[in-house]
C-alpha cells in the first residue's frame, strides 16, 4: 500500500467536519469491539449501516464499502469478518492523506 | 345344485345303478338257475349212481350168498337125513369153515325136513330146532317149486325176534328128489350186509331203506318201521311209481312222513326188493341256497362298488360343473354380483365356465349400460317432472299422453282430466286461430314451433304462455309424438305492460324536464353573468383587503355555481336534442396550450407535472367546434389533476390511423385510477367511481357524460383504460375538417412544465439519526438559500412538522425510536386529517433495493435519494421538489 493510493480529495466546504468524522469512526471501532464482546450484532449492524450511508458523502468511499461489509457480516453474525473489517478501517484511518479542494 | 328335485349327480348315479342292478340281477338269476339245474341234476345223478352201486353190491352179495347156500345144499349127506343128530353134526361141519356164509346168514343156517321141521341149525337155538315151519311161505314155495327162494321178511321166532328174511335152497338126493331144504336166515337189524343199509348215510341227514313190491319195509333206519307197510299209496309219488311202474332213478318227492326229499329208487335183480334213498332237499340244496346268497351278496357288493365308483368318478368330473352351477345359481338368485365364476378345470366344463364368464361379462356390460341408461332416463324424467315449465306430450293427433305436475299447477286441471284429451281444453279464444293453424302446419312438417298463447285455466282465469312445440321423431324420421313446453309468462307480460307504461311516462317526464331546463338556460345564466360580471367590475374598484377577500370569494363561488349550472344545462340540452355544434376555424395547438395553461396552476399546486403535446404530423388548422372540444379536454384534464396526487398528467394529440381529420386525444394521469368494476359505468350520468369520491373531490358527476355526448356529436367515441392505484388514460376521437388556406402545419411545440418562481427561501426539515449525515447535509446546503431544521428520529420529525410548515422533508429511513416510513405515514395522516396540502418527502435511504424504494412510496414519500449521496445529487433533488412546492406556497392562498 503506497502513499498515493491513500490521498483522498475532499470538498473544502467539509474541511471543518473531517477531523470530527474520522474521530467518530475511531469511536465506532471501539464501539464495535465492545459490542462484539457482548455479541450485540444489532449495534454493529447499525454502526456499519451508518458508515455505509455517510462515508461516500464525505468522500470516503472506502468507509462506505467497509460499513457495508460490517453491516452484512453483522446480519449473519460473522465475527471474523467484522474483526477483519474494523482492522481494515483502523488501518485506513491511520494511513489516509486528505487534500481539500 | 337342485335341479328338479334331484341332482344331476344323483340322477346319473341312480340310472347307472339301476342299470347295473338289472344286469347283475339278470346275470345272477340266469347263472343261478343254470347252476341250480345242473346242480340238481348232478345230485340226482350222483345219488342214483350211489344207490345203483349199493344195489349192485348188495345184489352181488345176496346172489353170492344164495349161490353159496345152494352149493352147500349139495353137500348135505342125504343118506343121514333121518338121523337128526348126525345131520346137526354134518351141518355144523359143513358151515364151520364157510365164514362168509356164517357172516352173511347171521341169524343162522337151518336145515328143514320135507315136512318143514328143523333138523339142523347152526348155531343151535332151542326156539327153532325140531320145530315145524311148514306153514312158512318160503318153505311152502321151495317145497312146491323145488327152487331156491328168498322169503318175505318176517319176525324170527328166536329171541330177540328180529325181523329176518330167509334164503332157501332145496336139497335133492341122487335121484333128484326133494329131500330137504337149506335155509339161511339174515337179520335185518343187525349190522350185516342187509342191516347195514340202515346205516348208510346220504349226505348228513339222508338215508336209505329197502322195501319190497308188497310195500313192506325190509330195512329202514327207523327199525320200528321194518316189516310194516306204512307207506300208503299216494303218500309218496315216486314210491308208488317204483312199485307200479318199475321206476328207477331220482326225483323230488315228499315222503310218507312229509319230508321233502330227493328220492332215488333202484330195483334188485333177483328179488322184488327196491332200494331207496331219501336225501332231504334242505340239505341237498343247501349249496344252492348258499350259492344263491353268495350271488345276491356279490351282486349287491358289485352294485354298491359300481355306485361308489360312479359317484367318485362323477364327483371328480362333475364337481366343477356343480360348482359352476351353484355359483351360477347364486348369481341367478341375485345373492351375488355378476362376478366371474372360478372353475379349476379344463376340458368342456372349463370351456363352459369360460363361456359363462364371457356371458357374465357381457351381462355386466349390458347391466352397466342399462343402469346408465336408466339413470339417464330417470334424470330426464325428473327433469321433466320437476321442470319449472309446463310439459305436455301428445300423440300425432294431438291427444295428450303426458302432462307434468307443473301443468296441473298452472292450469288447475288434474292429469286424469286431460289425459286422452287435447290441449284445446286450454283455449281461451284470445289466441288467433291463425296461430293454431301455423302451429299445426309447422310441427306436422317436422319443424319446431315457438309462440305465445293466451290460455285459459280450469278456473276460467287467463294466462300467458310462451310455448315451444316440437315433434319427436323415431329412427325412421317419422313423427311419433309432439312435445309442448310452456312457460307461464303472465307475470312477465304484465310486468312488460307496466314497464312500457312506466317507460312512456318516464320519457315524457324526462322530455318535459329537459324542455324546461333548456328553456331555463337563458333565464338562469343571465342573472349569473350579472353576478360574476359585477364582481369582476367590483375588483377593479379600490378595495381594502377584507373587501377584496369577500369579492374574491363571491367571484369564486359564482364561477363554481355557473360551472355547475352550465353542466346541468348542457346535459339537459344534449338530452333534449337541442345542442348543435359550431363549425368555425381554430388552431388546435393554441387551443391545447390554453387549456393546459388553465389547469397548470392547479397542477403546480398539487406538485404534479403537466405535459401537453401535439404530435408533429397532426394538422392544427382545423374547422370544428373549438368551444366544445376545449370543454371536453378541460373536463378530462380537470379530472386527471383532481384525481392525481403525485406524478404527472399528460395530454397528447395524435392522428387516428391514416385519417387526417380524425384525431386521437389521450389524457394520461398517475392518479388513483378507477376500480375495474366501475370502468364501464363512469360515463353514465351522476356516476363517479366511488361515492366517497364525491365527498373527497367534489363535482357533479356530469362531466364525463357531457364529454361523451359531445365526443359523439363530434363523430368520435370516448373510452378509458385504467389501473386502480396506478393511473388512468382517457381517450377520445373526434372528426374535424381542414382549413382551406392553411393546409401546412406549424410545428407543434412541446408544452413544457410551466416555470415557477422561487420567491422565498425553502424551508427544509432534515431528519437523520446520524450526526455525521446531518453535518454533511448542512455543509452541502451551506451556500443555498434554505432554512434547515433537523430532527434525529422519526418521532421528533413528526412533532417538528406539526409545529411548523416546511416545503420539503429529507427523511432518513432507518432510525431509532421511529423509522422514516412510519414518520412519513404519520405526517401524511396528519395532513389528511387537518386538510393540509401534502408536503413533499424525499427519502434518504441506504437501501437501494427496489422493494425498499417502493415501500417508501407506499408510506407517502414523493421521491428518494440513495445514500451515500454527493452534493450535486442532493441539490438536484431539492431543486426538483422545491420548484413544485414554491408554487404551492405562493398561489395556494389565492385558491382557497
Amino acid at each position: 500500500m503506497d502513499d498515493t493510493s491513500l490521498i483522498i480529495t475532499i470538498d473544502k466546504d467539509l474541511e471543518d467536519l473531517i477531523p470530527g468524522y474520522i474521530e467518530n469512526r475511531r469511536r465506532d471501532i471501539a464501539s464495535i469491539e465492545a459490542a462484539l464482546r457482548k455479541n450485540d450484532f444489532e449495534t454493529i449492524r447499525v454502526l456499519g449501516h451508518s458508515m455505509k450511508g455517510s462515508g461516500g458523502g464525505y468522500g470516503f468511499d472506502k468507509i462506505t464499502e467497509i460499513g457495508k461489509r460490517i453491516e452484512e457480516a453483522a446480519k449473519v453474525m460473522e465475527t471474523g469478518e467484522i474483526n477483519r473489517q474494523i482492522a481494515a478501517l483502523s488501518e485506513y484511518l491511520s494511513n489516509i492523506n486528505i487534500v481539500y479542494e | 345344485m337342485k335341479i328338479r328335485g334331484l341332482s344331476l349327480k344323483t340322477k346319473m348315479a341312480t340310472v347307472v345303478s339301476v342299470l347295473f342292478l338289472f344286469i347283475f340281477a339278470a346275470g345272477a338269476v340266469m347263472f343261478e338257475s343254470t347252476f341250480e339245474e345242473h346242480f340238481k341234476k348232478a345230485i340226482a345223478e350222483q345219488q342214483y349212481e350211489f344207490v345203483s352201486n349199493t344195489v349192485r353190491d348188495i345184489d352181488t352179495q345176496v346172489r353170492e350168498a344164495h349161490k353159496i347156500l345152494i352149493s352147500v345144499s349139495k353137500l348135505i349127506p342125504v343118506n343121514d337125513l333121518n338121523d337128526y343128530f348126525a345131520m346137526q353134526k354134518h351141518l355144523e361141519r359143513i358151515v364151520q369153515t364157510r365164514f362168509f356164509m356164517k357172516t352173511f346168514f347171521d341169524d343162522g343156517i337151518l336145515l328143514y325136513s320135507t315136512t318143514g321141521r328143523v333138523i339142523g341149525e347152526v348155531p343151535y337155538s332151542p326156539e327153532r330146532y325140531g320145530k315145524d315151519f311148514s306153514h312158512r311161505e318160503y318153505f311152502q314155495y321151495t317145497a312146491r317149486t323145488k327152487a331156491p327162494y328168498i322169503s318175505k321178511p318176517f319176525h324170527s321166532v328166536k329171541p330177540p325176534y328180529d325181523p329176518i328174511v330167509v334164503f332157501t335152497a332145496p336139497v335133492f338126493n341122487k335121484k333128484q328128489e326133494f329131500v330137504a331144504m337149506l335155509g339161511g336166515a339174515v337179520s335185518l337189524t343187525k349190522d350185516t350186509t342187509l342191516g347195514n343199509i340202515a346205516n348208510i348215510r346220504v349226505g348228513k341227514t339222508g338215508y336209505m331203506y329197502l322195501y319190497n313190491a308188497d310195500r313192506t319195509m325190509i330195512v329202514h333206519p327207523d327199525k320200528e318201521r321194518i316189516l310194516r307197510s306204512d307207506v300208503p299209496p299216494g303218500a309218496n309219488r315216486l314210491f308208488d311209481k317204483s312199485i307200479n311202474e318199475w321206476f328207477e332213478g331220482s326225483g323230488e318227492t315228499v315222503t310218507s312222513i312229509g319230508l321233502h326229499v330227493i328220492g332215488t329208487f333202484k330195483r334188485f335183480q333177483n328179488t322184488d326188493w327196491i332200494l331207496a334213498a331219501s336225501y332231504p332237499v334242505r340239505e341237498a340244496y343247501a349249496p344252492i341256497i348258499k350259492a344263491r346268497w353268495y350271488m345276491v351278496g356279490y351282486t349287491a357288493l358289485g352294485i354298491f362298488l359300481s355306485i361308489l365308483i360312479i359317484l367318485i368318478v362323477m364327483r371328480r368330473n362333475l364337481s366343477p360343473l356343480s360348482d359352476l352351477a351353484s355359483q351360477a345359481e347364486t348369481i341367478g338368485r341375485g345373492e351375488r354380483q355378476l362376478e366371474s365364476v372360478r372353475v379349476a378345470t379344463g376340458g368342456e366344463i372349463g370351456a363352459l365356465a369360460f363361456s359363462f364368464n364371457e356371458m357374465l361379462k357381457r351381462l355386466r356390460d349390458r347391466e352397466t349400460s342399462l343402469k346408465k341408461t336408466l339413470e339417464e332416463l330417470q334424470k330426464l324424467y325428473n327433469a321433466v317432472e320437476h321442470s319449472s315449465a309446463v310439459v305436455i306430450i301428445t300423440d300425432t293427433h294431438g291427444n295428450i299422453e303426458y302432462v307434468n305436475p307443473k301443468f296441473v299447477q298452472v292450469t288447475g286441471y288434474e292429469k286424469s282430466e286431460v289425459l286422452g284429451g287435447t290441449p284445446s281444453i286450454l283455449k281461451s279464444g284470445e289466441t288467433l286461430s291463425e296461430t293454431y293453424k301455423e302451429l299445426w302446419d309447422t310441427i306436422q312438417s317436422g319443424e319446431e314451433w315457438q309462440g305465445i298463447f293466451h290460455n285459459k285455466k280450469k278456473n276460467g282465469e287467463f294466462y300467458w304462455a310462451s310455448a315451444s312445440i316440437s315433434p319427436l321423431k323415431d329412427t325412421k324420421d317419422a313423427i311419433t309424438h309432439f312435445v309442448g313446453i310452456q312457460e307461464d309468462i303472465t307475470a312477465i307480460k304484465l310486468f312488460e305492460q307496466e314497464l312500457q307504461k312506466a317507460k312512456e311516462a318516464a320519457e315524457s317526464a324526462n322530455q318535459a324536464k329537459s324542455d324546461f331546463l333548456a328553456g331555463m338556460s337563458h333565464e338562469i345564466r343571465t342573472p349569473m353573468n350579472a353576478i360574476i360580471g359585477m364582481s369582476e367590475l367590483m375588483m377593479e374598484t379600490p378595495l381594502n383587503d377584507e373587501q377584496k377577500r369577500y369579492v374574491e370569494t363571491l367571484m369564486h363561488a359564482g364561477e363554481n355555481l355557473l360551472n355547475i349550472i352550465n353542466d346541468i344545462l348542457d346535459i339537459s340540452k344534449i338530452e333534449a336534442g337541442y345542442l348543435e355544434l359550431e363549425s368555425t376555424e381554430f388552431n388546435l395547438q393554441e387551443l391545447l396550450d390554453r387549456s393546459c395553461d388553465i389547469v397548470a396552476i392547479r397542477a403546480r399546486e398539487k406538485g404534479i407535472a403537466l405535459a401537453c403535446n401535439v404530435l408533429s404530423d397532426v394538422p392544427v388548422h382545423l374547422v370544428g367546434d373549438p368551444g366544445r372540444l376545449r370543454q371536453v379536454i378541460l373536463n378530462l384534464l380537470g379530472n386527471a389533476i383532481k384525481f392525481t396526487d403525485s406524478g404527472e398528467v399528460a395530454v397528447e394529440v395524435s392522428k387516428e390511423a391514416s385519417d387526417r381529420t380524425t384525431l386521437l386525444f389521450s389524457i394520461r394521469d398517475t392518479g388513483i385510477g378507477i376500480p375495474e368494476d366501475k370502468v364501464g359505468r363512469i360515463f353514465e350520468k351522476f356516476m363517479q367511481a366511488d361515492s366517497s369520491t364525491t365527498r373527497k373531490y367534489g363535482g357533479t358527476g356530469l362531466g364525463l357524460t357531457i364529454s361523451k355526448r359531445l365526443v359523439e356529436l363530434m363523430g368520435g367515441k370516448i373510452w378509458v383504460t385504467s389501473l386502480e392505484g396506478v393511473g388512468s388514460t382517457f381517450y377520445f376521437t373526434a372528426d374535424f375538417q381542414l382549413q382551406k388556406e392553411k393546409q401546412e402545419k406549424e410545428p407543434a411545440g412541446v408544452a413544457t412544465m410551466s416555470e415557477g418562481e422561487m420567491s422565498r427561501p425553502l424551508r427544509i426539515l432534515l431528519v437523520d439519526d446520524s450526526e455525521d449525515n446531518r453535518l454533511l447535509v448542512r455543509s452541502f446546503l451551506k451556500k443555498m438559500p434554505y432554512v434547515i431544521d433537523t430532527a434525529d428520529n422519526g418521532l421528533a420529525a413528526v412533532e417538528r412538522y406539526k409545529a411548523s410548515t416546511y416545503d420539503l422533508i429529507l427523511m432518513d429511513i432507518q432510525m431509532p425510536v421511529m423509522d422514516g416510513h412510519t414518520a412519513t405515514k404519520q405526517i401524511r395522516d396528519w395532513e389528511r386529517s387537518n386538510e393540509r396540502e401534502p408536503t413533499p418527502v424525499l427519502a434518504l435511504t441506504a437501501y437501494a433495493l427496489p422493494e425498499e424504494i417502493r415501500k417508501g412510496y407506499d408510506a407517502g414519500c414523493n421521491g428518494h435519494l440513495t445514500k451515500p449521496f454527493k452534493k450535486n445529487d442532493l441539490l438536484n433533488a431539492i431543486t426538483a421538489f422545491g420548484k413544485k412546492t414554491s408554487f404551492h406556497k405562493e398561489d395556494g392562498k389565492n385558491k382557497e
